[in-house]
């Protein structure tokens, strides 16, 4: 089983490039999860197979823990429940900076503030659009460490 | 080195929080002022920006039916907007009502591309007309709720891509309590003057009322008091004649005072008659049973009483009615209409006049008029015929007395008996009148 999925997507390990890993979410980190859009979620399922797929949200609920929104899962979401260590990519916008986050899948939640906001967030932009998107679930994860794998500038 | 940065933090963080008290004093204080609505929403936004910094902000209230949100009140959008709505559970403002949580969204033009683009659909204009920055790219909208009802929104834009940090939101949300029920302060405030407008209204309405009322009760005194004092006089007074002609063996005097006696009784008898009705009518105590009655039968009733005292006038009265025709009213209340009536022509007309009265059938209704050729009258006085008013009262060609009750009570029956009444009259030419009465 492949457990470096970060790997396929071509992104240097921090442990080569020098930049220090973190065990929690700094706040220019939350920053960036605020207003993330889109982000990139590599999952590895049974036979080494990983998987890239792109999420609208990724929700921070504490330095420890943030939910990533289930829309239209498949394979990640099959992947996640054989192996529920995956890894995110995520852009922050203003420095263009890309933070690189291990996760690890806890619960599925359906209800709850969290699942709310996040299906709120959906609502207030899709609802104008008449697009009818909803939120089937919000995945709670773990942060095992984040990192920042390009520091990014001010322009 | 570390304690020097903690106590440093921690000197900032009191720094904020003294700030954050003192716009929390500062606010409550003005929002305690009492003022409109409309003053109160456009002062809490100026606040807002004054204080705190929201450059852009605007203020939605529900509609009564909860169905859409509408903008109260706005600063520094280009469009002011106000009026502009927003259906309940669309878009950010619609959704924060609906679910009645904060919302925050930074990215807000990214994040509507990729939305639009994992749809598959182009971009295009918004589909609502709220005011808003072209480049809106940070949105905070807050509910404002008092005792769980949403009482507003509260709304906040700017072009910065992450203007709004959870801290801003947090603050926003603990001025919301107040706000919020700062604003509906407001709106009981308004709609208690509203009552009060209503009421007002409602009492002068009355007082109206009451003053016609007491003016009626005031002519029915002076009726009373002055009108039926002189006929019952003019009994009286032939009484005492009846006693001195008696005495001087006067036979033919006599016999002429039982014709001034029959008069006078008539007229008290007439006026007695009117003023029982209306103060019947009045105190509504009045139950009328209409039946089915021939018209014809009707018109021999009332002429029969006033037959001997046209002769006497050298008045000539007609009447034509059709055989078999009805009409639907109360026998009483009838009666009362056309003795009131004829009795008027009776008055009206001078010696040598003629007086017509005719029937027939007018589509579903039966339509009576009573014509004469007298004195008719002014138009002001046609104007207040139906009116109780003092000395409205005009004497009959031969200085027949009244009490100006009896076209009052006419209209009243026919309102009564769901029939109308049409009069017509011109000074030295006559009167004409036109009943319609229900036949089913």
């Amino acid at each position: 089983m492949n457990k470096h999925p970060e790997r396929a997507l071509g992104i240097e390990s921090a442990k080569h490039s020098g930049m220090a890993k973190l065990n929690k979410i700094t706040p220019e980190l939350r920053k960036a999860l605020d207003s993330v859009i889109p982000l990139m979620v590599c999952t590895c399922g049974e036979g080494d197979n990983p998987n890239i797929s792109i999420m609208s949200q990724l929700y921070y609920i504490n330095e420890q823990q943030v939910a990533l929104s289930y829309q239209f899962m498949n394979k990640t979401w099959r992947n996640l429940l054989v192996n529920p260590v995956f890894t995110a990519l995520v852009l922050e916008p203003e420095k263009m900076s890309i933070w690189r986050l291990r996760l690890e899948y806890l619960e599925e939640k359906t209800e709850g503030p969290i699942f709310e906001e996040m299906e709120m967030q959906i609502l207030a932009l899709s609802t104008p659009e008449h697009i009818s998107f909803s939120l089937h679930s919000a995945l709670i994860c773990k942060v095992i460490f984040v990192e920042e794998v390009f520091e990014g500038s001010n322009l | 080195m570390e304690l020097l940065d903690d106590s440093l933090n921690l000197a900032k963080e009191l720094e904020q929080e003294k700030r954050k008290n003192d716009i929390i004093r500062r606010i409550s204080f003005e929002l305690g002022h009492l003022s409109s609505l409309k003053e109160k929403l456009d002062n809490i936004l100026l606040m807002l920006e004054e204080r705190f910094g929201l450059k852009h902000s605007m203020l939605l209230l529900p509609d009564a039916d909860q169905q859409s949100l509408k903008v109260f009140a706005s600063r520094g959008f280009e469009a002011q907007g106000l009026g502009a709505e927003v259906k309940m559970g669309e878009g950010v403002i619609g959704v924060v009502a609906l679910r009645k949580r904060k919302l925050r969204l930074a990215n807000i033009s990214r994040q509507r591309q990729y939305v639009q683009s994992s749809a598959g659909i182009e971009a295009e204009a918004m589909g609502y007309a709220l005011p808003g920055l072209s480049q809106a790219q940070s949105q905070v909208a807050i509910p404002l709720l008092a005792n769980d009802e949403l009482v507003a929104v509260l709304s906040a834009e700017s072009e910065d891509v992450n203007f709004f940090d959870r801290e801003d939101e947090e603050f926003l949300m603990t001025l919301s309590q107040l706000l919020a029920i700062s604003i509906q302060n407001a709106i009981i405030l308004e709609q208690l003057e509203q009552k009060v407008k209503e009421r007002t209204a409602a009492l002068e309405a009355k007082k109206l009322e009451l003053e016609q009322l007491n003016a009626s009760k005031d002519r029915l005194f002076s009726i009373i008091g002055h009108d039926l004092r002189s006929p019952a006089a003019s009994l009286q007074n032939a009484t005492e004649l009846i006693l001195y002609y008696q005495e001087k063996g006067d036979t033919q005097q006599l016999s002429q005072l039982g014709c001034r006696i029959s008069r006078a009784a008539h007229t008290i008898n007439t006026m007695l008659d009117n003023l029982l009705n209306w103060s019947i009518t009045q105190t509504g105590d009045l139950r009328l049973q209409a039946e089915l009655l021939p018209v014809a039968t009707l018109f021999e009733e009332v002429l029969d009483i006033y037959q001997e005292m046209a002769v006497s006038k050298n008045i000539q009265i007609s009447s034509c009615c059709p055989p078999g025709l009805y009409l639907l009213a109360d026998p009483n209340a009838a009666l009362i209409i056309l003795r009131n009536l004829l009795s008027n022509s009776v008055k009206f007309t001078p010696a040598g006049g003629k007086i017509s009265l005719k029937a027939q059938a007018q589509g579903s209704q039966t339509q009576i008029d009573i014509c004469d050729n007298g004195i008719g009258m002014e138009p002001e006085k046609l104007h207040q015929l139906f009116q109780l008013k003092e000395r409205k009262s005009s004497r009959g060609t031969a200085k027949e007395k009244g009490i100006g009750l009896g076209m009052v009570l006419v209209r009243e029956f026919m309102r009564l008996s769901q029939g109308s009444i049409d009069v017509k009259s011109l000074p030295q030419q006559g009167t004409s009148i036109r009943l319609l009465f229900p036949t089913s």
